[in-house]
This record gives C-alpha cells, structure tokens and sequence, in this order.
C-alpha cells in the first residue's frame, strides 16, 4: 500500500521537479551572466545595467498587477516613489534605513489594498483604478513638492552611494531575491494558479471556490510591494530623488516599458526596461529629439506586429497557448483520496436536511420586482426542473441560490446552512456547482489546465471519471478553439471536480444539437445517480426536461406557482394559463 | 457671475475634448490617449498659420487635421483593435509622436496667438475678456451640436448602437469599420478644434496637451461607455470643481483639494462597496432592534 | 515542456545579446581606476535637449561652443584644443545625475558645464562634488546650498532685485504682488522680494503660487487684481509665463500703469510675449542689445552659426563668456585635472563683457560681476537702456566657507 502510494506520488512529482528545473536553470544561467558583467563593462555601462535592473524590476512589479491580475494601475509611480524616498530620506535626516523601509512597505501595500478593493467593488475595474492611482500619484506628487523642509521640495534629495560595481551587485542580489521570491509565491504556486483563474475569468473563478477579490488584491499589494523595494533600490542607483518621480511621465514609462517588453513574463519587464533604459543613456544623447520620436515609431510597432511584447516573440516557435498554469497546481495524486470519498458518501448520507431551502426571496431591479417572495425546498438529491415563461424570473433566482445575486428580503439555506451573505466562493465550499448559459471556462488555458486548476481548489479531491480523459490531458490548445459542446463538457468536468453536493444548471443543452444534448443529458443523470448530487436545473425544452427531472418547478412572474412531477405540471391548470397567457 | 463665465470657458476646453474622446471610445473601445496631443496639432496650426484671419485658421486646422487622423485609424489603429488596451498604448506612441514632431519642427519655445478678438464685454456688471467669452460660447456650442446630433440624428443612434454592442449592430448591416473611422476622426477633431480655438487664451508648446489628458481622463472615466451626455456632464462637473475651488482657496491647496475630491467620488462611486458599509451598519441595527 | 525549455532558451539568448551589445562599450568596472592631471582639457555639457526647457538648453549649448571655438581659435588651452561632449538630460534630474557620473567616469572629462533647471542643477553639482569637478550653470547663479565644485555665471536674486526693487517701486509705487509657478526656486525669489520690498518701505499686497502646466489663471488673476498692485513680481516660467501674461492682459490686470517684472521678461519668451513687455526694462546680467565688440562678435557669429533672429537668450551669453573664465582657469592650473582647475576658479579674476574683474566670492560662490538694464525693443533686440555696474552679492551660504 505504502508503496503504491509512492509509486503513485513520484509520477507527477518528476514532472514538477523537471519543470522546475526548467524554470531556475535559465534563471541562474542569466544571473551569472549579470555577474559577470562588471568584469566586462566600463563603469557606465554597469551603472546603466543597474538603473535598468531598477526599472526592471519595477516594471515586474507593475507585471503582478497588470499581466497576472490584470489590473491596469496608471499611477503605480507612487509605491516606486515611496520606496525612493524612503532610503532618500533616510539618508538625508540620518533616519535608520530598515524602518523608513518598512513604512513605505507598510504604505504601498496600505494605499494598494484600499485602492484595490475599491477598484473591485465596481463591475468593471478599470475605470475606478485608473482614477484612484493617478489620484493617489497626483497627491503624493503634491505632498513630495510640499514639505520642502523633509523632502527639499522640487530639487529633491540626492544620495550618494557606494561605488558602481557594489551597488551593482547589491542591486543584482536584491533584484535576484525578490523575482526569486515573488515567483515561489506569487506566479508559480498554487496562488498563482488561483490568481490566472481569478483574473482571466472571476466569474468560474468564483464558482470554483476561488475568492477573486481577495486573490487579486494579494497580487495588486505584492505589485505595490516589489514595486516599492525596486524604488529603493533606483534612489541610489540614479543618486536623486525628486517629485518628479511620482509623476504621470514615470508611470507611462513604466506601462511602455511592460508593453514593450511583454506582460505575463519574467523575462520580459525586465527586457523592455533595460533596453530602454540603455537606449535612452547611450543614444538618446546623441540623437536626442530622434531617438525620442524613433522610440515611439518602435513602441507603434511592437505595439502593432508583436502584441505580446519581445518576451511574446519567442512564443511564434513554441506551440500551446501562451498561457500555462504553474507547475505548482499538478495536483497531488492521492490514492487515499478514494477512501476519504467513501467517508464523505456517508458522511452525506447522515444529512437529512434539504439540499436547498429558499423562503419568501424577494428581488427587484429598481422599479421592477423579478421576484415576488419564492418560497422552495428541493429535498436531497433530487432532480429539479425550474420552468416558467421568460421574464418569470428564473435565471435570477439562480442567481440568487448562487450567490450572483443577493436577494433584498429572504432566507437562502443551502444543506441547512444560512447562506444569505455568503459570497459565491463560499457557497462552493457547501457544495454548490454552476454550469452557465454561455459555457464559462478559462479560454486562454488548455483544457487540461482547465481541469487541473478546479482539481487544485477542490475542496475534496476525487477522480474524475474516465470519459473526460481526453479533455483532462489535452494541453496542446487554447480552450476557446474547442466546440460548443466539448467546451460545455470541459465546464461539467470544472464543476465535478469541486466534488458538487448542488449543481445549478442554466440551459445546459441551450446551442448544442440534438445528440450532444441528449449525451449531455444522460451524463446528468448520470452524475445525479452515482454521486447523489442535487440538481437544480433551468430549462425551456419540455423534453429535457420530461427526460431529467424529479419534480418540476413553476416560476410566473416572480413566484412559484406548481412543484411536482412532470404530469402533475402538465395538468395543472394555473400553469397553462400562465403559459398560454405568454406565448 | 464671472465665476459661471469662468466655468463656461474652461468647461468648453474640457469638454469639447472629452466629448471628443468619449466618441472614439464609444465607437472603438479605445481611449485615445493622443487627444491632448491633437489640441496641441490645432493649436498649432493657428499659431504658425499667421496669414489669414483667425477663423479660417481654425478651419484649416481642421480640413489639414482630418486626412492626418484617417491615416492615423487607417495604418496604425486597425490592426490591434482586437485588443483596445494595445491600441490605447498604439495612441500613446502616436501622442509621444506628435509632440516630438512638433518640438523637432517648431523648438519647445511657447508661442502666442493674438486673439481675434480684442477689448471686454460685460456680462450683467462683470467685465470679462470678449475673446474668452465667445471662444467659451462656441464651444459649448459645439458640444450641444454633438449631442444633438448623437440623440436626434440616425448617425447618432448607429454610434450609440455600436456603442452598446458592436456585434449586433454589425448583424443589423452597420459597416463597423466605416463607422470607426468616422468616429475616430470626429473625436479627433473636436480636440483639434479646442486647441485651434483656445489656442488665444493658451502658451502653444509642444507638451500643452499633455496636461489637459488628466482631468479629460477624470472626465472620460467619470463617464458611461457610449453615453456622450454623461461625457459632457463629467467634464463639466470637473471644470466646475476647478474653478470653484480655485476660487476659494490658492492654487496649490484647491489642486491638491481636486485630486482628493476626485478619489473620493471614485471611491463612492463603486456603489457595492458603500452598500456594504451599510450592509454593516444595519447589521449593527439589528441587535438594537431586538433588544 | 519542450517550449518552456525553448522559450527560457530564448530568453537567456536575448539576455546575452543585451550584455553583448552594452559591452560595445568596452572596459571593464572592475579595474576602471581615475587617472587625472594629463591629456587634453575634456569638458562635459549636460543640457536638455529634448523636453519643455529644450530651447534654453540649446540656447546654452549654442553659447557654450562657440565659446570654446573662440578659445581654440586662439590656441586651446595647454597647446591642445578643447574638447567637449554635449549630452541630453532632457530635463530629468535622475538622468542628469546618471550623464554627470558618466561624463566623469567614461569620458574622464575635466569640467563640466550646463543644466536649466534648479533640480538638474542641484544634482549635477553633488555629483561634481563628490567626483571634485569643477560644474559651470550659466542660467541662475542661486543654488540652495553652495557646491564647493559648483559655479553659476548667472545672476544671483539679490544681484537681480538689489538694482530693480527700488527703481520699480520709486516709478510705479509701493504696492507690490508676487506671482510663481509653485517650484522652490519662485518661493526662494519672493523671500528676496519681501525683504527688499520691505527695506525699500513698500509692501507685498499678494503672493500666489501655481503648479506648473497652469491652463486658467482667471482666479489667480482676479485675486491679484483685488489686491491692487502697482508692481507685479512674475516668477511663472515655461509656457506658464505666456499663458500667465496672456490672460493677465486679457483680464485688464497687465496695463502700461502696472510694474511688470520677472521671468516673463526674459528674452526666452518675447518671440511669443513682443507685444506685451516691448517698451519695459528688464534687469539682466547680458542682454544681446550690448554694444562692445565681444558681445557683437559674438551675437553676428550666434546669429550666422544657428540661424536665429529672435532676441539671443541671455543664457547663451552668460555660457559663452562663462566657459572662457573656465578655460582661463584651465589654463592657469596648466592640468586638466579637476581639483587644480576648482582651486584656480576660485581665485581668478577675469575681464570679460560681463565686467571687469569679475570673480567669484568665496562665501557664496556667487558671480560677481555687472548688471544692466535692457530696454526691450520691437525690433528683436534687448538694448542696453542703463548700466547698473557691479552689483555684489556676498550674502553667505551654507556649503561653500
């Protein structure tokens, strides 16, 4: 048995380790080469690699917020900036370094959670984050200009430093250490796994039992972080600090920068910087207002034939999609996990109380009342139909049960748990599983990462069944190049994945033709059967749902009007009319 | 009342500006981040054309502006508009372009413009400069004509149907590409427009765009995708903070005033985030109820 | 996992041929040691040359070199010609700092010379310090704190206002306001026009500072017409002192009855101001209205090497003659070493346009040498209307004694 496990254990594992491998073997290969480089560059060429370093690692930084957690910030300049003062001022008052440090540590990451949260909360999180960073740059730009008497005003505070060569070095060794770091916690690990669902898509990110919010916003706070200590590292490589540096001009560098060099890279931030920064000190001098315009041709270009960036032109000779889970979510192989399925089955078996019990939800949309007090209890295990003409607010009360939506008025129990003001992440965690409308799946990853990133947050592990093999190994294409119906497939396999007690379905067969409906269909049965699973199911098509369901749910205009078998339903009078009364 | 002239004036810069990026944004999704630097081309051309007469001027701005902004969406600004925050960068580098041509071409010494215009009305007991007045007038001017035309005219309710989703209006026989360009243009030459006719009030430097980008980005930000009217309305609303506290308390204070106020509307706006601050405050109620 | 490995590959190519490339440079850090005291006079030029403040820059640059051509025409320094090597800082204190270090490190120069703005200035001048290489600014003579290596050849605010308070207040009158863009160095200037303004019994009726990129001085302009001015101090630079002086104009605050004095003046703007200042004085260390050989010399050679015809910026004149006190030092230390040629600036006297006998005080470092005061004219040109003399500034200054 130990051995089985062992032997089960070590197939994955080898393939972490040699992907691993694959990572730190460049990564050290490249430090070595920047170590050397002192010892083969005059001294102003060192001192433009290390000023590139800085900028480098800023523009990483900037990479955890606008590549990994696609959060667009045009005021990053102000955490860089923070961090510059932070060892200018320290030098200047005779302030212990470490402590400035860490409160400008403190306030980046104190500035970027609120900031964060704030840009979130909105639908659309760009337009409020773009306002509040310039805001928060704009003022500190202010306070920097201000305070003449700590921070010498517009002339700023120089710094000495020590010589090029050592401060080459400490630079390299901290540059080295923080994308060491940061790509053990924050890009290749589970969090980083976690932070692609999150940011690609919340939506099935949220559904899978992933907190988008709260994952997005550790990665906005790390970029802010790392974009700090890369400002403390540029104040005594440029050996002046001045308001300028908060300024709008430093934080469209550092987007082109990024842009230039290609987001979602290691590499890449640190590519663009450097060769900017490089350029700008060797030929910006000489050719100065045409180097100026020739870099903006250049950015057009890059801009127009490589969207991806330098670090993206290397992917024309790689195939698979650009984007790839870390290694660190292959999930472990557990064969115990079998047994501990077994416990859970009994586990579920003790509960008596009903998967889903909804009593007098309410919902309105302004002046529109969608739902007018739903009362409904869906016993354990049961299949359940939700029917009713449009508008009769179905789609809403899944959202609802979901946790899309919150209901104005109302108790939602979900296996006897008040689960009213749970988030949806949290409802996934009690066993809710969502299929929606318009398949929601990761586009931009393969279907096996698919698969793999909804088995790495699965609250219980278990195996899925062998027909979604060919999905859960296909690592060769972008999800979104799969047809409807594998596509609808792959979201069924996200969703068994999660172990789901309650799956909520919104016209699973809606698109699909008549036989990939009828396969998909039977599969539902199917799982409904075999893992006891409650299904809550939304459908127009009387012969899905004469074929799935347990009882039928009738919805009319905001209430439930009948619940019952199907041939109770069909006789029901007050059903007809409100049907008729429609179509 | 010279404080409502004030707002007027600065609202017509702003806001012919603003309108101008909400069209090309309404139409492509893309934030043309170049539109300060257009006012900077207008302004321009009304500065080094010193022989005809000012409003021919600012009409040659626009006839010479128009082909330049064609060629700009035609070469540069197809290719990426897949993906709108490419080509919102595209802009930049076309922005970084444009002032860099023009500081090659004219040197970074401002220039003035001689107003038309010369002397002072007064407006109910106010004298004000009559130039600023009616450049404010024309403006606004403007700015209702665009609105109109995008609320009463059939082009205007194509704009705002692709606007509101470009793959339907493109199943209802909208040529999309064609509409692009004409938007692109449109909202190019609103800013081409501000800087030729505010060129008078303002120092003509290569970089006088790029301070008008923020505020028109609070503006454009503060607006709703496709909606012109809340365009206009948001660049108004900034215009009016401006002056008013400009008004009240010295430059340096209401600036730093400004941005604190726009962060916090920014704030509020995210209206989830307040519900859940109630959300708490009535869940602090609840107790107190039972009890 | 074959493209990962062939992506990393990639990368670690890219990476080398980025080494590679910046190691066109050649050298090594490692064993890069100072030699100084031999070889050609080599100096360093940082301007900005891209950038709002581009025009100055070149302005500068344009006075500096032929400067240095004049000095070569006349058999360099040592028997060698002069050398120089004009960089872009396009403005940015960060990249002026990085240039400076450059300049000493890789071109080995032995001076250098320039900067526009106060913040590339102070940057330049720690570097210099620190490096012990003599730094040469010709547009403000003002530093906040002295550099022991730093030297201005422009006017100090005292040198500036001693001369023009009185005259100002004794013709227009004693009420007086003050407007700046909000940077330090306006703030340090309206220190000066208080005390003065005070010593001379008048009194400062407003003070108003804005951020820089102004676009609508409407309110600033109505609080300083309520307050009644008869003399305006500007300290508004860049496009702000156009637009600023526009629309003062506009708002009926700028009249003929009105002191009108400041950057604004300056011959940097009137290609875009005439209209507005022809007609006032303005206090200036150089004006190209000045009328001894030298200084027509060198407007005629300025005026046929770049092709201008706008008034010359009194920068390119204080940097024309600047560099020669420089290279007179050069040459007196007979070493192109630094802090030979530092010790040497510090106690030379030298004739120039700019006065006779001009010198640094030690207390200050700033430069003592006459004033003028020039007449603006519609016909391009800033006449000469009044010699002031010599005007001393010896006020001491942290830093330097």
């Amino acid at each position: 048995m130990i051995t089985q496990v062992r032997h089960g254990a070590a197939v994955p594992r080898t393939g972490g380790r040699g992907l691993r491998l694959n990572v730190a073997v460049p990564f050290v290969l490249i430090l070595v080469l920047l170590a050397a480089a002192p010892f083969g560059l005059s001294t102003f060429a060192v001192a433009t690699l290390t000023l590139g370093l800085c900028n480098g690692l800023f523009a990483y930084g900037l990479d955890l917020s606008w590549g990994r957690a696609g959060l667009l910030s045009v005021g990053h300049a102000s955490f860089f900036g923070l961090g510059a003062y932070a060892v200018a001022l320290s030098q200047e008052h005779g302030w212990p370094p470490a402590a400035l440090l860490a409160l400008a540590l403190l306030t980046s990451v104190g500035i970027a959670v609120p900031v964060v949260r704030i840009g979130l909360a909105s639908g659309v999180p760009d337009a409020p984050l773009i306002l509040l960073t310039i805001g928060v740059s704009l003022l500190l730009q202010h306070a920097a200009t201000s305070l003449t008497d700590l921070t010498g005003g517009t002339n700023g505070l120089s710094i000495g430093g020590s010589d090029t060569v050592s401060m080459y070095y400490l630079t390299l060794l901290v540059v080295a250490a923080t994308v060491a770091l940061t790509s053990v916690t924050v890009v290749r690990s589970r969090f980083g796994a976690r932070l692609i669902a999150a940011s690609r898509n919340p939506e099935r990110a949220a559904q899978t039992g992933i907190d988008p919010v709260r994952v997005r916003t550790a990665a906005f706070a790390a970029s802010a972080a790392v974009s700090t200590v890369a400002g403390a590292l540029y104040a005594p490589a440029a050996g002046l600090v001045s308001p300028q540096i908060f300024g709008l001009g430093l934080s469209t560098s550092v987007l082109v920068w990024l842009a230039l060099g290609g987001r979602n890279s290691t590499l890449g931030p640190f590519l663009g910087a450097i060769l900017i920064t490089a350029g700008g000190q060797m030929l910006g001098s000489t050719w100065q207002g045409w180097y100026v315009l020739g870099l903006a041709a250049l950015f057009v270009l890059v801009v127009q034939v490589a969207p991806a960036g330098l670090a993206g032109i290397s992917q024309v000779w790689t195939r698979g999609p650009a984007l790839k889970l870390p290694p660190a979510a292959a999930p472990r192989h557990r064969k115990t996990d079998a047994d501990t399925e077994e416990g859970d089955t009994e586990e579920d078996d003790a509960e008596e109380t009903a998967a889903l019990s909804l009593q007098g939800i309410r919902k309105s949309f302004g002046p529109v009342d969608v739902l007018r007090g739903v009362d409904l209890t869906i016993g354990n295990g049961r299949c359940v139909c939700l029917i009713g003409p449009n508008g009769a607010g179905k789609s809403t009360l899944l959202g609802i049960v979901a946790g899309q939506l919150t209901a104005d008025t109302g108790e939602v129990r979900i296996f006897g748990v008040a689960a009213g003001g749970l988030p949806v992440h949290d409802r996934v965690r009690l066993g809710v599983g969502r299929m929606f409308q318009i398949p929601s799946v990761l586009t931009e990853l393969s279907p096996a990462d698919n698969t793999r990133l909804a088995r790495l947050i699965a609250p219980r592990h278990i195996e899925l069944p062998a027909e979604y093999d060919d999905l859960a190994r296909d690592d060769t294409g972008e999800a979104k190049a799969l047809p409807l119906a594998d596509r609808r497939r792959l979201e069924l396999a996200m969703v068994l994945a999660g172990a789901p007690r309650l799956m909520l379905l919104d016209e699973p067969a809606a698109g699909l033709g008549p036989d990939d409906a009828r396969a998909l269909i039977r599969e539902l049965k199917d799982v409904s059967r075999r893992t006891g699973c409650t299904l809550l199911v939304v459908e127009h098509d009387m012969a899905i749902v004469r074929e799935l369901a347990d009882d039928v749910v009738v919805l009319h205009d905001g209430r439930v009007i009948a619940h019952g078998p199907m041939d109770e339903i069909a006789a029901d009078p007050a059903v007809r009319e409100a049907y008729l009364g429609v179509h | 009342m010279d404080v409502l002239l004030a707002i007027i004036t600065l609202f017509g810069l702003y806001g012919l500006v603003t309108v101008g990026m909400a069209v090309t944004f309404a139409a492509t999704r893309v934030v043309n981040l170049a539109q300060g630097d257009l006012v900077m081309v207008g302004a321009y051309t009304a500065a080094v054309v010193t022989g005809p007469a000012f409003g021919w001027r600012v009409t040659l701005a626009l006839v010479g502006a128009a082909p330049l902004l064609v060629l700009i969406e035609r070469l540069l600004l197809r290719r990426p508009l897949s993906d709108p925050l490419a080509t919102m960068l595209v802009t930049w580098g076309v922005g970084m372009a444009l002032r860099q041509v023009a500081e090659l071409q004219f040197t970074s010494t401002a220039r003035s413009v001689k107003p038309p215009i010369a002397g002072t009305v007064t407006v109910l007991t106010a004298p004000y400069p009559a130039y600023r007045l009616v450049c404010g007038l024309v403006a606004v001017a403007v700015i209702g004509l665009v609105l109109l035309a995008a609320y009463r005219t059939g082009w205007g309710l194509t704009l705002r149907a692709v606007a509101d989703n470009p793959t339907m209006a493109a199943l209802l026989g909208i040529d999309p590409r064609r509409l692009r360009t004409i938007a692109f243009v449109l909202g190019g030459l609103l800013a081409v427009l501000a800087g030729a006719l505010y060129s008078p009030l303002l120092a003509v430097t290569p970089t006088m765009g790029f301070g008008l980008l923020v505020p028109v980005f609070f503006g454009l930000l503060f607006s709703r995708p496709g909606a012109l009217a809340t365009a206009a309305a948001a660049a108004l609303l900034i215009a009016a903070l401006s002056v008013l506290l400009r008004v009240w308390m010295s430059d340096v204070l209401a600036e730093v005033l400004f941005y604190l106020i726009i962060v916090a509307i920014a704030a509020l706006r995210s209206r989830p985030w307040i519900r859940r601050y109630s959300s708490w405050l009535t869940r602090v109620r609840v107790p107190a109820r039972a009890s | 996992m074959a493209h990962t490995r062939s992506r990393a590959g990639a990368g670690v190519l890219t990476a080398a041929v980025v080494l590679l490339a910046l190691s066109g440079c050649g050298g090594s850090a490692v064993s890069d040691a100072q030699d100084g005291g031999k070889g050609p006079l080599k100096i360093g030029v940082i301007v900005p040359l891209t950038g709002p403040v581009s025009s100055t820059g070149k302005a500068l640059r344009n006075g500096f070199e032929l400067g240095v051509k004049k000095v070569n025409a006349a058999g360099g320094v040592g028997g060698e010609k002069v050398r120089y090597v004009v960089v872009d800082d396009a403005g940015d204190p960060a990249t002026s700092t990085q240039l400076a270090r450059r300049l000493i490190q890789q071109d080995r120069v032995s001076m250098l010379f320039g900067t526009i703005t106060g913040d590339t200035a102070e940057a330049v001048g720690k570097v210099a310090d620190d490096a012990k290489v003599p730094f040469g600014t010709a547009i403000l003579g003002d530093v906040e704190r002295c550099h022991p290596y730093g030297w201005g050849f422009g006017e100090s605010t005292r040198q500036l206002l001693t001369p023009t308070m009185p005259k100002l207040i004794e013709k227009y009158g004693p009420k007086v306001a003050i407007v700046g863009s909000d940077y330090n160095y306006p703030h340090f200037y309206a220190g000066v026009v208080k005390e003065l303004v005070k010593r001379e019994g008048g009194s400062v009726v407003a003070e108003e500072y804005s951020p820089i990129g102004q676009t609508d001085w409407q309110p600033v302009i109505k609080r300083l017409k309520a307050a009644r001015p008869q003399v305006l101090m500007a300290m508004v630079v860049g496009a702000d002192a156009v637009s600023f002086s526009q629309q003062a104009k506009q708002f009926g605050l700028l009249t003929p009855g009105l002191g009108y004095e400041g950057a604004p003046l300056d011959s940097d703007y009137h290609p875009a101001l005439g209209a507005l200042v022809n007609g006032r004085t303005h206090t200036v260390r150089w004006a190209d209205g000045l009328d001894d050989p030298e200084s027509r010399t060198f407007v005629a050679d300025y005026r046929a090497a770049y092709t201008f015809n706008a008034p010359i910026p009194e920068v390119a004149g204080n940097a024309y003659f600047g560099v020669q006190f420089f290279l007179a030092a050069a040459k007196k230390a007979g070493s192109s070493d630094g802090k030979a040629i530092n010790s040497e600036i510090a106690r030379l006297t030298f004739d120039s346009p700019l006065g006779k006998g001009t010198r640094f005080d030690p207390a200050n470092h700033v430069f003592q040498a006459d004033m003028l005061e020039a007449t603006i004219k519609p016909g391009m040109e800033y006449e000469v209307s009044r010699r002031l003399g010599r005007i001393a500034d010896t006020t001491p200054k942290p830093g330097c004694s």
